[in-house]
């Protein structure tokens, strides 16, 4: 693949965006007095922020790039993942369980495990999830890494020592509010790149109409303008995308991720963090549209050149080659600032969440019960530099396998996601829900997803069993674990309840 | 083992009794359906709303209810 060449004017707008947003980042962390500060922003983020900043938490320049791949490959069912699995959960998520974590008082998710089950639940999935973001800071890098080698001709090293030094800058001296709001700066940086890309390609496809026409002539693409393929799709029947993807993986990942559940309870009001939450399901009706498209234009464009997916094709090629042949000078800039800025908000959103859970679920849980804020301050701080520290030190092992690395990570988070999901919905929506509950659905359902996951050679189920189906039967499976063993065990009582639970409401704790 | 089969099992069932694509865009549209009748008949208290009503612009479960409109809109076009 051949590199960018970048105008004069290209290289202005992107030295622009990388020092613009160091300096906005470090200005932003003056006054930070302690923990409160630096963890939840003193909680005082605005909800237009936040919302910007929780679209994209989950969307970063790999997505973009990936995206295009995969839109490529299946074509549109791809917007599943924004429309059922994102803003279906994101408006449950606002409506339903947000209140609860914002009633506790709570910093992160697992705080919260803890406080309704025990401190076992909290632990375990503390530790899976620091390891996740460790493992996920790693591979942001080399996916970072490998784009600008691609794009720009860098080198690897440098890549990730610029990446590591602009994020480390914003995080550790700005905190969560310098992360918010650099984020919504990113956001709208982010847009523009994917606006241009999908705009100018359509353009050059001859329009919506033709881009149909053209690949409703190709022989094996007659799912491929469908948002909802046969039940008997190998990849994504609509079942599997209702169930796991819409009712579990969905949910999981916007209900119990730290660093999507962080943003929103860093806003000044639980009705601002609401709006944040539907802020982000809003632009997030458009922003599939804007990253899947661009692999349909590829398809239609560049079809006879890249061919047909076959087991070693490479879906992360149809975005670079559509950048490095469609787009003009100066246009060129905004689309590298968006990767920038895609990069950029993946990473320190990983980073501030790691180090909230470190300071919140391990120091002051097992090292230092009675540490004061300003001590978890600068705790927190140097965790944002052992983890980007960390995440530069594996991300060259991570390179030298980057496909089965990056695979076993996304696997190993799978396994949890189900189980979690489970967990936080039995513990808000009942009280019968008992600690010893909670850790056998948590032992039942990742159990669950381990022999799904190894059901080819475990069960003889041929091709094994579609990931989207592993979440979905590790959830049940989780819910029906929980919900038996609370049958033989007793509960905390209500008064610890209350705040925790939907029907047990705070404001009553303290009447007679 | 048993156990697990049946799970593997049952799913395959439920990809061959929705086997009819309009079903599948039924569920879609239903699921958003659900979704703002929930919306709908929140009690105000449960969402920290006052007696005084905010105006349509401001109030963010009518925002919600609208997002959700759209989804069924983009389902029963591209489903």
């Amino acid at each position: 693949m051949s590199t960018v060449r970048l105008s004069a004017l290209d290289v202005a707008l992107v030295v622009g965006y990388l020092v613009g947003i160091t300096a906005f980042g470090v200005w932003l962390g003056r006054g930070i007095r302690g923990g409160r500060d630096f963890f939840l922003a003193g909680k005082s983020l605005p909800w237009w922020a936040a919302g910007m900043s929780l679209v994209v938490s989950d969307i970063g320049a790999k997505d973009m790039i990936g995206l295009a791949g995969d839109g490529y490959r299946y074509g549109i069912v791809m917007m599943n993942f924004d429309f059922i699995g994102c803003i279906f959960p994101v408006l449950i998520a606002a409506f339903l369980f947000m209140p609860y974590f914002w009633l506790a008082g709570v910093y992160t998710v697992p705080e919260y495990l803890g406080r309704r089950y025990n401190l076992g639940v909290r632990t375990f999935f503390a530790v899976i999830w620091v390891l996740f973001m460790m493992g996920t800071l790693g591979t942001i890098f080399v996916s970072a890494a490998a784009m600008f080698e691609g794009l720009l001709g860098w080198s690897f090293w440098f890549s990730v020592m610029l990446t590591a030094v602009v994020v480390g800058l914003c995080t550790a001296l700005g905190g969560l509010r310098a992360v918010v709001f650099t984020e919504s700066l990113s956001c709208i940086v982010l847009t523009a790149g994917a606006a241009l890309i999908c705009g100018l390609g359509l353009a050059k496809a001859g329009g919506w109409a033709h881009l149909r026409e053209t690949i409703g002539q190709m022989s094996w693409t007659q799912h491929h303008l469908s948002l909802l393929p046969p039940a008997d799709h190998p990849v994504y029947p609509w079942p599997a995308v209702l169930l796991g993807l819409g009712f579990v993986l969905g949910p999981a990942y916007w209900i119990g991720n730290q660093a999507i559940v962080q943003r929103t309870l860093g806003t000044r009001t639980q009705n601002e963090a609401r709006a944040a939450y539907v802020f982000c399901a809003a632009i997030k009706l458009v922003f599939p549209i804007l990253l899947v498209v661009p692999g349909l234009v590829g398809l239609a464009l560049l079809g006879t050149e890249l061919g047909q997916p076959g087991e070693d094709w490479d879906g992360n090629r149809v975005l670079p080659m559509l950048v490095v042949r469609l787009l003009p000078p100066g246009v060129l800039g905004v689309v590298m600032g968006a990767f920038f800025a895609g990069v950029i908000s993946n990473l320190d959103s990983y980073v501030s969440s790691a180090s909230t859970m470190v300071v919140t679920d391990l120091y002051r849980t097992f090292i230092h019960r009675r540490a004061t804020d300003r001590e978890c301050l600068q705790v927190g701080r140097w965790m944002v530099v052992a983890f980007l520290i960390g995440g530069v030190a594996i991300s060259y092992p991570i390179k030298r396998g980057f496909g089965s690395v990056f695979e076993a990570f996304q696997t190993f988070l799978s396994f949890f996601q189900g189980p979690l999901l489970a967990l936080l919905l039995l513990g808000m929506l009942t009280k019968r829900a008992t600690p010893w509950g909670g850790v056998a659905g948590m032992i039942i359902g990742v159990s669950t997803s381990a022999v799904l996951n190894s059901a080819e050679w475990l069960l003889g189920v041929p091709g094994g069993v579609p990931f989207l189906w592993t979440a979905w039967w590790s959830f049940v499976a989780a819910l029906a674990g929980v919900a038996v063993v609370s049958t033989f065990t007793s509960g905390h009582d209500e008064d610890r309840l209350r705040g925790l639970v939907c029907w047990l409401p705070s404001e009553q704790r303290n009447k007679p | 083992m048993t156990f697990m089969t049946g799970f593997v099992g049952a799913h395959s069932l439920l990809a061959v009794a929705s086997g009819a694509d309009w079903i599948g865009k039924a569920a879609f549209i239903g699921v958003f359906v659900a979704l703002i009748v929930l919306l709908a008949s929140l009690p105000a208290k449960m969402l920290g709303e006052t007696e005084r009503r905010p105006p349509l612009w401001r109030n963010v479960r009518a925002w919600a209810i609208l997002v959700a409109v759209a989804q069924i809109l983009i389902y029963s076009f591209w489903g």
